[in-house]
């Protein structure tokens, strides 16, 4: 296969450039495809002896049609991955509208679903081309080694976003050497120029083995194999995806959160004491400072609650996957920003929060969100003031947008005019 | 199309990596992590994987094999998924709500759950229509056992609808009920006995239901005590009445359930292949048994007949027990009606093949003879003593190949120390207590072993006997015994039979006997009323009756097994000479451990050629040779591993135990050989006054004697 692409690649070569340089790429190739002097028999043991994988299911048909979910599952995950990272980093060209209000719980919902479902996948795909890892000899040019090479990124990078993905899920950072959020994401880009690549150099012999009918195996048929993966799959699904789909929760015994499992019913990642606001929002000095082009204003929380107040049924979404709707109440920022003599039709803004330090302590609320009649400044949850790790006195809470961005203890909100 | 898309991919790639640096991606961290789980995938998970799926093929039962892979395949994925939870290192202090469950029961319970399915299933799939009747019934009043539960529920507490915690309730109680039904099997007449294991059942799955499922599901502690027991009390009533209730019911269904009639005799269906074996030995009965796992449920499977002069399959390498007196002689036959629920069974002998018209022609024992066609021939008809036409041999000398030879040198045995116990003649006593075995093979060694066992065992009931009189003589025609054998430990047999008082002369011939003594050819006699011949054994007569090319005298073969020149007929076993793909020119020994493989792989070649496929050649090399040398003493070879003595003793009747066909018959045989700890050997003659019956060559043909040999 790898010589077939790389001779696709020459002809590329042979239409388009000049002699010379066509000359220049018929002698790479040539390098690259020269055969190279297999290796000592001696070392051909163990697993690399021939037929030393028995196993009958093993066929190219079952690697293709895995090869084939497992490429609509990751296009899923890395799709509702763009869409999560964009939402997180606002700007250019990316547009992201505030309703529906679910749709990002809905995205994220889906990435993290559709990443544990695919462990089964990725491992049945793997258990089947297994034995290639040992084909004999280990490469015949520097061609099938370039290949060989890229496979190993493919499968590096396909295991390296699962597994940071689990532990993850599971807020178990410590054997991540990383940071998770920009190590999974540019992991995602290459996961996936890795697998245009496997599937550019692949599509013949897929086309051919999905084609061509086969026999199924002895124990178990290739159907059956399909099918255990695919109930792994539900089984993985419907018991986690509970964290996320609240009516399931009961029967989800994996859920990493539960939507009804917090203080105020409601879950929490980081709590008061550990972002080290405590003294802060409990303070009766408190003013949440909102600062306009022209004025400026300091609230106390009074002062706050004496605004109009508006309600709103909001889901909090989490970018590990979980959600849970609350109804939330406080003070519109569309208000807050008239209050500083901004016109909310046209304003975007910068909500701030106690936290001395934190990657997520500012968060932009732009042009539909802004104008959004949902985007409240709440201070209560459920009727009552908010917990303190729900972000007493005031939390940002706005339709369709990732719970990191839902700034808690806001302490400054800046308007700008963004005409 | 594919150029551009490799041109896309190593762009993209190239897009990461240049991102990841201005993004300050740890360059260290990433690329470690990479190469971890690249080596931890490969290096560990996959082949702790492969490995379990191996071992899931070695230990659960052929029909099973697929769910049992389904359901590890489920346990792996969610174990990997549920690790980091069930470690719970992400759990921080002041944040109860990060990680809340108890992921380690949640964990437990759905593997509890995934291999409840994979069991029922299993046990549903397995074996006959009554079974899956059965798993049907018990689905069906688990149903209606979970409705009633839910409706008693709404009558007495009022809750409306439908709760998870009731969900799970449901879905348990259906989930035993079916439990349940599989394993009730109906069986005509026993009305009381299915009642009685199914209210057990109802027991049984109380225990598991009330006791330990539900419990986990509401995150209570499984405590398995009293006062939990007295609380669901009630339900252990309704889970017994559940019990007997399915069982009723499947007795019910079962009566009107259809019985395989002798209409199945007359020639095959269009539809539904017919596949016909001669011989109940572990090469017929392996192919029957193969067949019926593969295919005895999916439709279109082929019709399997099984045509055998004995309704048993014959242990054979505990035939020397029965001889010996340790073991009852019904304990080491494995009725066929028993264990091949599915195939028809033909207890006849055969009088003619013809492979033009594929028919085969049977004579019962009684009756007219039955003629029936074939689509597929499998003859495994096994051998029969070869005495290469030694003078005295068939009238004089014992063999050691049925039930019936095996009894017959027992009583002889014992009949001659009846006689010499009054015999004042000493030249006509020392020949009644003089044994003599031919051949110093497995059968042989072990034979002559086991009978001086015997005898000293029951001395004691003989005082006037003097022990200096008994003789046991082993004659090998070649330099060492057991020549299968490492020569050292063949060397040690020697030596261990020798020190128990066994006279063993090698490079020795039997030429002939009489009433009265044995000649050898370095012109010696031994004066004995007691020869067993275990120096040879030649393929059936009835292969060369067929008309068959021989090899050797056993049908020639190739290493599919097929006939040569027939692509509907196949032979195997003692009966056919199946050439060895490890050694050319050589060909497979005739031993059980073969007999048994070559039956699987003449099954699975059969289905290969219905469904168009080629046949696959058959390999296997032995694995163990195990020879058992009377009391507590024996040798085993495993590879280039040499085992003797005790350990060597224990492991032969381990492995004979295990391969032992039938939960039944292998507590029998445990019982018998815990009995002979105690007791001594029974000296009961049942027939003392009768001598040999008459071993003309037609009767031997006519009992075509399936079993194989002893190993």
């Amino acid at each position: 296969m790898t010589v077939d692409g790389v001779e696709q690649s020459r002809s590329t070569a042979d239409e388009g450039t000049s002699s010379a340089g066509r000359r220049r790429a018929g002698r790479v190739v040539a390098w690259l495809n020269a055969p190279l002097p297999p290796p000592p028999e001696v070392f051909r043991r163990g697993p690399l002896r021939e037929d030393a994988f028995p196993s009958r299911l093993r066929t190219t048909r079952l690697s293709s049609q895995l090869g084939i979910a497992l490429a609509v599952s990751f296009g899923i995950c890395f799709l509702t991955g763009l869409i999560s990272h964009f939402v997180q980093h606002p700007g250019g060209w990316f547009w992201w509208p505030a309703r529906p209000v679910w749709l990002y719980q809905a995205t994220q919902g889906v990435h993290v679903a559709t990443g544990l479902a695919t462990i089964p996948l990725l491992g049945a795909k793997l258990w089947s081309v297994y034995p290639r890892l040992f084909s004999w000899p280990p490469f015949r040019s520097r061609a099938e080694l370039t290949e060989r090479a890229g496979i190993a990124l493919l499968v590096a990078s396909s295991l390296f976003l699962l597994l940071s993905g689990i532990l993850n899920v599971a807020r178990w950072y410590a054997p991540m050497p990383f940071f998770f959020t920009t190590a999974h994401y540019r992991v995602a880009w290459l996961a996936v120029g890795a697998l245009v690549v496997h599937i550019a150099v692949k599509l013949p012999v897929i086309r051919d083995a999905l084609n061509r009918p086969v026999r199924d195996g002895l124990q178990m048929s290739r159907r059956g194999l399909l099918a255990a993966v695919g109930a792994a799959a539900g089984v993985i699904t419907l018991s986690t995806v509970g964290q996320t789909a609240a009516p399931l929760s009961p029967i989800s015994v994996l859920a990493p959160r539960r939507p009804e499992n917090g203080p105020q019913g409601l879950p929490v990642n980081k709590t008061a004491a550990s972002a080290g606001v405590r003294d802060a929002i409990l303070s009766p000095d408190y003013r949440l400072v909102v600062v306009g082009p022209e004025r400026q204003v300091e609230l106390s929380l009074d002062e706050l609650r004496a605004l109009p107040q508006h309600s709103a049924v909001l889901p909090i979404a989490c970018v590990e996957g979980w959600s849970a709707v609350g109804t939330w109440s406080g003070v519109r920022i569309r208000d807050l920003a008239e209050l500083v003599g901004v016109d909310p039709e046209h304003a975007e803004a910068e909500v701030e929060s106690l936290q001395a330090v934190s990657r997520y302590r500012v968060s932009a609320v732009s042009g539909p969100l802004l104008r959004d009649p949902f985007t409240l400044l709440a201070l209560q949850l459920r009727g009552e003031d908010l917990h303190p790790d729900h972000g007493f006195p005031a939390r940002l809470i706005a339709p369709n947008r990732p719970g990191v961005m839902q700034t808690k203890w806001v302490g400054k909100l800046t308007v700008r005019d963004a005409r | 199309m594919r150029r551009i898309l490799i041109a896309l991919g190593v762009a993209l790639m190239a897009y990461a990596a240049v991102g990841a640096v201005l993004d300050g991606v740890n360059l260290i961290g990433v690329p470690l992590f990479l190469a971890g789980v690249l080596i931890l995938n490969d290096g560990i998970i996959l082949p702790l994987v492969i490995g379990l799926g191996a071992l899931v093929g070695r230990v659960a039962p052929r029909a099973w094999g697929g769910w049992t892979r389904a359901a590890a395949v489920i346990s792996v994925s969610v174990t990997i998924v549920a690790l980091p939870l069930v470690l719970g290192f992400g759990r921080v202090a002041d944040n109860p709500s990060v990680l809340p469950g108890s992921y380690g029961r949640g964990l437990l319970l759905i593997l509890a759950l995934v291999w409840l399915v994979a069991l029922a299933r299993g046990l549903a799939r397995r074996g006959d229509p009554a079974r899956r009747a059965g798993v049907l019934v018990g689905l069906g009043v688990g149903v209606a056992v979970a409705l009633i539960g839910q409706l008693r529920g709404h009558m007495t507490a009022a809750a409306a609808g439908l709760t998870p915690g009731s969900a799970v309730t449901i879905a348990v109680t259906i989930i035993g009920g079916a439990l349940i039904g599989s394993v009730l099997r109906y069986r005509p007449g026993r009305l009381l006995s299915l009642i009685t294991t199914g209210v057990l059942a109802g027991l049984l799955w109380w225990t598991v239901e009330w006791l330990t499922v539900l419990p986990l599901f509401a995150g209570a502690e499984v405590s398995w005590s009293l006062g939990d027991a007295q609380a669901s009390f009630g339900y252990l009533v309704a889970a017994m009445i559940q019990g007997g209730v399915t069982a009723g019911l499947i007795a019910a269904v079962g009566a009107r359930l259809p019985v395989r009639t002798v209409d199945t005799l007359v020639p095959p269906e269009e539809t539904r292949p017919r596949v016909l074996i001669v011989g109940g030995g572990f090469a017929g009965v392996g192919v029957a048994r193969r067949l019926q796992q593969r295919h005895s449920t999916a439709a279109g499977a082929p019709e399997v007949v099984l045509v055998s002069d004995s309704n048993y399959q014959l242990f054979t390498p505990m035939l020397t027990g029965v001889a010996a007196g340790t073991l009852s002689q019904q304990h080491i036959g494995a009725p066929l009606r028993a264990g091949l629920r599915n195939t028809t069974i033909v207890h006849a002998t055969v009088e003619s093949v013809d492979m033009a018209e594929r028919q085969i022609t049977v004579q019962p024992e009684a009756g007219e003879a039955v003629t029936m066609g074939y689509d597929h021939l499998v003859l495994a008809v096994g051998s029969v003593p070869d005495y290469r036409g030694l003078p005295g041999l068939e009238q004089y000398a014992f063999t050691l190949k049925s039930l019936a030879d095996a009894t017959l040198l027992r009583e002889h045995v014992l009949r001659q120390l009846e006689l010499a116990d009054g015999e004042r003649d000493s030249l006509r006593r020392r020949r009644l207590l003089t044994v003599v075995v031919a051949g110093g093979g497995f059968a042989g060694a072990e034979l002559v072993a086991e009978l001086r066992d015997l005898v000293h065992s029951v001395r004691r009931f003989f005082p006037r006997l003097d022990p200096e009189e008994l003789r046991f003589i082993l004659l090998h025609s070649q330099d060492r015994i057991l020549p299968e054998l490492d020569e050292r430990l063949a060397a040690h047999a020697l030596e261990r039979l020798r020190a128990k008082g066994i006279e063993v002369r090698l490079n020795v011939r039997l030429t002939g006997v009489d009433a009265e003594e044995a000649s050898l050819d370095d012109g010696r006699t031994i004066g004995t009323g007691t020869v067993v011949w275990t120096a040879g054994n030649a393929p059936s007569p009835l292969v060369r009756e067929l008309g068959f090319e021989l090899e050797r005298g056993a049908i020639a073969c190739d290493a599919t097994m097929q006939v040569r020149g027939r692509a509907d007929v196949w032979a195997l076993g003692d009966c056919a000479a199946v050439p060895d793909l490890a050694q050319p020119g050589a060909y497979l020994p005739p031993t059980a451990q073969h007999a048994l493989r070559e039956g699987t792989a003449v099954a699975d070649n059969i289905l290969a050629v219905l469904d168009g496929r080629a046949p696959t050649p058959f390999r296997f090399r032995t694995i163990a040779l195990l020879v058992a040398l009377g009391h507590q003493d024996g040798a085993v070879q495993i590879g280039r591993w040499l085992l003797s003595g005790r350990l060597a003793w224990a492991l032969w009747r381990g492995v004979y135990l295990s391969k032992l066909p039938g939960l039944e018959k292998r507590v029998r045989v445990s019982i018998d050989w815990l009995l002979d700890v105690f007791f001594p050997r029974d000296v009961i003659l049942t027939e003392p006054r009768r001598g040999r019956p008459p071993r003309d060559r037609m009767a031997t043909m006519a009992s075509v004697n399936v079993g194989d040999d002893a190993r």
